[in-house]
């Protein structure tokens, strides 16, 4: 799992840095140096993971991998790592545009909040993941580069459109973000049982 | 004789094309080649020896207490890493491939012209082929399956494989699957043929046996031979050639025709488009 996970890091390293510095611009313009800097720069990063299907789609790696007496859960495994870690290396960014935010002025850091909006990053992070990793064994990595546009593009939109009121939510009670989390972690859970599912059968 | 992969009753059906109830034991030891038009079904077939292709039905046997582990796979179009250049793909298969030999690796990178700087998707096809058979080759295998490995190559760096290959083959344990449709290759390093077509296995026999039995019987107006000989006929402008199983019996029997040896390609041909003789 190893060489896989290290392909898959390698091949994406560019892609990586590229969303990286989108994410921390995103998160330092869209979250105005607040906790929503997180779930921005995690949102962002975990399209990462629809490149790396996409390219493993385009060369027939699977077929490869598979033919050399790779199993296919270590390959779904393998996928879920990067599933996880594209989302955390989003949160370095949120971190990036909450100091880039400070140049701006003192910066009052609500921990408890910064705290809510990571875990929901995270978690918001690897459920899309865990979707586009669905898609593209269901239906192909084009629909899922789609599917995941559509996915963060609304998500996005919606909480930063909500900015407010999430804060708001946050005050009221970290137990709300906590809940979504979970509901979120659950549904990835459940994308990759059903990803296995695709996979086992599925033909390369 | 020992098997590496026996094939029982292989059923895959895609709705347009379909392997059926296909049977095959590839002995260990030898080169076997497969040999069949585009859409015949030979990577259909090595694709459910890996397992890559979940098969309907049927069995997949290895012989000899061997695993996926030991094959070395190459296939028609590369499926390594686009963005990875070929000297950190060695990092990759070192982690991936027990055994994995580096020194051999970049030896072979070196014998075969391969920049080791340069990306996989920046190399020719040609090229590609070459970087998937230095890495088949650079790690433990006792069975090399190689679909379609010389294409895209020129003369000189397929005779340097094949070279390659018989002396991979010094090994008695090593087994080879190749297909190809340069039937000339089969020919210089093949010990048994399998022939498919339409998804069904037409022939399998020793190489020799086909050059020895198969002949094509040339000839100007009506068909001279009796009709249970010919295995195929193919009409020109220029009369019919007549492909038989027995050159040996139409030689004895018809000593006023000439029968020429058949070689891989026209036997492959004939009954390949024997049914729109």
């Amino acid at each position: 799992m190893n060489a896989l996970l290290w392909k898959d890091l390698y091949s994406t390293r560019g892609t990586l840095a590229i969303m990286l510095v989108i994410a921390i611009l995103f998160s330092w313009c869209l979250g105005n140096g607040g906790p929503m800097s997180f779930f921005i720069g995690s949102a962002m990063a975990s399209t990462v993971v629809g490149t790396c299907m996409n390219l493993d789609e385009k060369a027939g790696w699977h077929r490869f991998a598979i033919s050399s007496g790779i199993r296919r859960r270590d390959i779904l495994n393998s996928k879920c790592i990067m599933a996880v870690l594209a989302p955390s290396i989003g949160i370095i960014a949120g971190f990036i545009a909450l100091g880039l935010g400070a140049l701006d002025g003192p910066l009052v850091i609500d921990v408890l909040g910064c705290a809510c909006v990571i875990v929901f990053g995270l978690c918001f992070g690897i459920f899309t993941s865990m979707a586009m990793i669905y898609c593209c064994y269901r239906l192909s990595s084009n629909y899922a580069g789609l599917f995941a546009a559509i996915i963060i593009g609304a998500s996005v939109g919606l909480l930063v459109g909500l900015n407010e009121a999430l804060g708001q939510v946050i005050a009221d009670g970290a137990w709300v973000f906590v809940a979504i989390s979970a509901i979120l972690l659950a549904l990835a859970v459940a994308f990759y049982l059903l990803a296995y599912r695709v996979l086992l059968r599925k033909d390369f | 004789m020992d098997f590496a992969i026996k094939m029982t009753d292989v059923r895959k059906d895609y709705g347009t094309f379909s392997l059926k109830d296909f049977s095959l034991e590839i002995p260990r030891g030898y080169v076997t080649g497969l040999i069949g038009s585009n859409g015949a079904g030979k990577s259909t077939m090595m694709k459910c020896i890996t397992g890559a292709v979940i098969m309907d039905s049927g069995n997949v046997e290895m012989g000899n207490g061997m695993i996926l582990k030991d094959f070395g796979v190459v296939f028609d179009e590369c499926p390594f890493p686009q963005y990875i250049d070929c000297l950190h793909l060695s990092t990759i298969f070192g982690k991936m491939f027990d055994g994995w030999d580096q020194r051999r690796y970049l030896e072979l990178l070196s014998k075969y012209g391969i920049d080791q700087r340069k990306k996989v998707k920046d190399l020719s096809r040609g090229m590609s082929m070459k970087l998937q058979i230095a890495v088949a080759f650079s790690h433990p295998t006792r069975f090399l399956m190689l679909d379609e490995p010389t294409a895209g190559m020129d003369p000189a760096s397929r005779d340097e494989f094949l070279d390659d290959l018989r002396e991979y083959m010094q090994d008695e344990d090593h087994t080879i699957l190749i297909s190809s449709h340069i039937t000339t290759d089969l020919e210089k390093v093949a010990d048994y043929i399998v022939f498919i077509n339409g998804g069904e296995m037409m022939v399998q026999d020793e190489k020799d046996r086909f050059t020895e039995t198969y002949g094509i019987v040339r000839h100007a107006g009506e068909c001279p031979l009796d009709r249970e000989l010919i295995l195929s006929v193919r009409h020109h402008a220029h009369g019919s050639d007549y492909l038989v199983g027995d050159k040996a019996g139409v030689r004895e029997a018809y000593p006023e025709l000439v029968v020429d040896d058949a070689c891989l390609e026209d036997i492959m041909v004939m009954i390949a488009r024997g049914s729109e003789a």
